[in-house]
């Protein structure tokens, strides 16, 4: 009989929080199998059949435009300036008639899905890709949207899906974060909010492809290693002394983690965050940018056992085109189409993609009508992200907004129904990925969420 | 009363005035095809190109465009050079090359190499050679004409022309050889379009717009004519078809 326990109870079976410290050279020298065995992670529910181990987050902040890229909407022309009844959505800012795409979509794959001549690399992987046209969200403004796509909910407080995830299925690296944001802002995409902060994801920048930038004065260059770990004990046993004293304090624990995690990352870290030690033609692929290192790290870092990876579009709130849609997605798509597609690629040919869910996406979409005469202004009501790899359907369009591409109209996925999906795919029930806080059991997905079983292979 | 008419009339002139397309305030720009360079920069252009962006932008120029190459340049021919760089002065092109190209060591050319390439890159776009070489100068005074057959048309105009079908190697369906868009009515419901007459062989290209939901692979290589509405992207004239009816069986080429 197998008995599991939560990392918190094997914590504690094994002396106090605090103790197990100790014993993180211990953990570094275990394999993936044995620290999996060891069940480091906090689920506790049924096991599902997991598909997935580790999960890569692509975040265009700002709201893409789903009808310039994945939803195809011929009807705008017919009806370009007007503003039928049929689309008489509530909109945040003042817009006019129907604008439509100037863009070509064109059939690719096994399943002739449509995709526009924006990302002519993506549409060479659709056989990969499950592209979900039918997705809404609850709220027109960026804040409480992006918590909404990365927290579940709109409260500033929540613990991000990065920091569920690892919370629920531990590491399979000791020596490196669970959860890792590149080019993030931080906020609700890698807030651990009432979850234990050592699930907090570390947010690196990649401006710059030097390890030595993304992760400064990383290296100790003055004290080695033993007298670090000499140093780190000292620390450790005054803060059991601590504890001893004024009970068991969870933000203690997680400095302590951070800094036991920092010390082992010395030793791994910096060669993996040297994207340099690739071949030339593989970052060629990905592209010589900011977002192409970091989908390229982000390979490097799922490989290593990194659970959680969120890569940041870099540049801010920068998919956000109130003006200028098209010529600013002229300019922005072909990195980010070079990159992404250069990523599930090259994860499927190292046969890392079955066990690696790829998430696209933003915090909406945008409106067919106009704003401003050339731009487009936020839609909650329906937009497209896609999924690959994870054991999710490839090749499929999944579900249908209305005639003019503003409101999800068929198999609608709410962003609540994509967690519950994820999560499932990991090998999570989401209603049992729990945790207790101020008396009562909170989710990721709140009281919401449905598996949406129709996309899953 | 009279005076109060006259200022009206005037307002209203004005405003006419201040509203014209784009499209018709550039009919008096000097062009490239007023040939702004020699074939002799042209060739030392070639020379250029080949040396520096060919791993990009491929010996046919056409780049990312190129399905089966895998290259990352933006094509430099085609619909896509019109969309990028037509109504824009050749010092456009200039300046872009000059600060962002060769890949990874922009700058790293001298401006007359720079000049001899966009020389190269004109002359593959079919403008003319003449005698005298592209300056820094010229290049300030000349602009690259935008893709044509739209003049004076609004964006969405439900529009009617003639031309030759044709899929390009990114599978994209082009109206090559193709009258230049006339204004149309929509058609009634139920009622046929008014389509255009096939009446000889046009300069103009088109970009087409969702040909695919008109069956088009038998037509291909044919002479069909087209209603649609017209779309601007850039200084490229795209239509989105509506109606695909073929009225020859070869373009006579």
């Amino acid at each position: 009989m197998k008995i599991k326990l939560s990392r918190r109870e094997m914590l504690e079976a094994l002396g106090g929080g605090l103790g197990i410290f100790g014993l993180a050279g211990a953990f570094a020298g275990l394999s993936r199998g044995e620290v999996q065995a060891a069940g480091l992670g906090n689920y506790t529910g049924p096991a599902l059949p997991a598909k997935a181990k580790h999960v890569i987050m692509i975040y265009l902040n700002g709201g893409p435009s789903q009808i310039d890229m994945f939803d195809p909407k011929p009807a705008l022309f017919k009806y370009a300036g007007q503003r039928p009844s049929a689309v008489d959505l509530r909109t945040e800012r003042v817009t006019a008639g129907l604008m439509p795409s100037p863009f070509e979509f064109k059939r690719y794959g096994r399943n002739g899905v449509e995709i526009s001549e924006l990302l002519p690399q993506l549409a060479t992987v659709v056989d990969e890709m499950c592209i979900i046209r039918s997705m809404y969200t609850f709220n027109p403004t960026h804040t409480p949207a992006r918590a909404l796509l990365h927290t579940g909910s709109v409260l500033a407080t929540r613990p991000s899906t990065g920091s569920w995830v690892t919370y629920g299925l531990g590491t399979e690296n000791q020596n490196l974060p669970a959860f890792i944001a590149l080019a993030s802002p931080g906020g609700p995409m890698t807030r651990s909010g009432f979850l234990p902060s050592e699930y907090q994801g570390v947010v690196f920048p990649v401006n710059d492809p030097d390890p030595e930038k993304i992760i400064p004065n990383l290296r100790n260059k003055n004290v080695d290693a033993n007298a670090q770990r000499a140093d780190l004990d000292a620390l450790l046993a005054l803060n059991q002394s601590y504890t001893k004293s004024f009970g068991a304090d969870q933000f203690l624990e997680g400095r302590i983690k951070s800094m036991e995690t920092a010390y082992r990352m010395q030793f791994e870290a910096l060669d993996l965050f040297d994207i340099r030690k690739e071949p030339q033609s593989i970052r060629d692929e990905y592209g010589p940018t900011p977002f192409g290192t970091g989908c390229l790290l982000a390979r490097r870092l799922v490989e290593a056992g990194v659970r959680f990876v969120n890569v940041d579009y870099p540049g801010g709130q920068i998919w956000d085109d109130h003006r200028d849609v098209n010529d600013n997605l002229r300019k922005r798509c072909p990195d980010m189409d070079q990159a992404a597609a250069a990523l599930i690629r090259d994860l499927k040919r190292r046969g890392l993609l079955d066990e690696t869910l790829v998430v696209w996406g933003g915090e909406f979409g945008r409106t067919p009508v106009s704003e401003s005469g050339s731009g487009r202004d936020h839609n909650p009501y329906g937009y497209t992200m896609f999924v690959a790899g994870g054991g999710f359907k490839g090749g499929i369009a999944y579900g249908a907004t209305d005639d003019f591409g503003f409101k999800a109209a068929e198999n609608r996925v709410s962003i609540h129904d994509l967690h519950a999906t994820l999560l499932h795919q990991l090998g999570m029930d989401h209603t049992k990925l729990t945790y207790r806080y101020a008396g009562r059991d909170f989710r990721l997905t709140d009281v919401f969420g449905e598996v949406v079983k129709d996309i899953l292979a | 009363m009279r005076n109060l008419v006259v200022a009206f009339a005037g307002l209203v002139f004005c405003a006419v005035v201040a509203a014209r397309p784009a499209a018709q305030q550039t009919v008096a720009r000097k062009t490239v095809r007023e040939a702004v360079y020699t074939e002799a920069q042209a060739e030392r252009g070639k020379k250029v190109y080949e040396a520096n962006c060919v791993t990009c932008h491929l010996p046919d120029l056409d780049g990312s465009a190129n399905p089966d190459a895998g290259a990352r340049g933006a094509p430099l021919v085609g619909t896509r050079f019109v969309q990028d760089f037509g109504e824009s002065r050749v010092s456009a092109l200039f300046n872009k090359m000059k600060r962002d190209m060769p890949s990874g060591r922009p700058g790293a050319l001298t401006d007359q190499e720079y000049l001899d390439a966009a020389a190269f890159v004109l002359q593959r776009n079919k403008f003319p050679a003449g005698a005298a070489e592209l300056t820094e100068e010229t290049a300030g005074e000349f602009w690259i004409p935008g893709a044509g057959g739209a003049e004076g048309l609004e964006n969405y105009t439900f529009v009617t022309t003639v031309g030759c079908l044709y899929q390009d190697p990114t599978r994209s369906w082009l109206l090559t050889d193709a009258q230049a868009l006339k204004k149309t009515e929509l058609p009634a419901r139920g009622a046929a379009p008014a389509l255009a007459a096939p009446d000889g062989r046009g300069e103009f290209t088109f970009r087409l717009l969702d040909a695919i939901s008109y069956n088009p692979d038998p037509h291909n290589g044919h002479k069909v004519s087209v209603t649609g509405y017209m779309v601007r992207l850039g200084a490229e004239i795209r239509v989105n078809v509506q109606s695909l009816q073929m009225v020859g069986s070869s373009c006579g080429k």
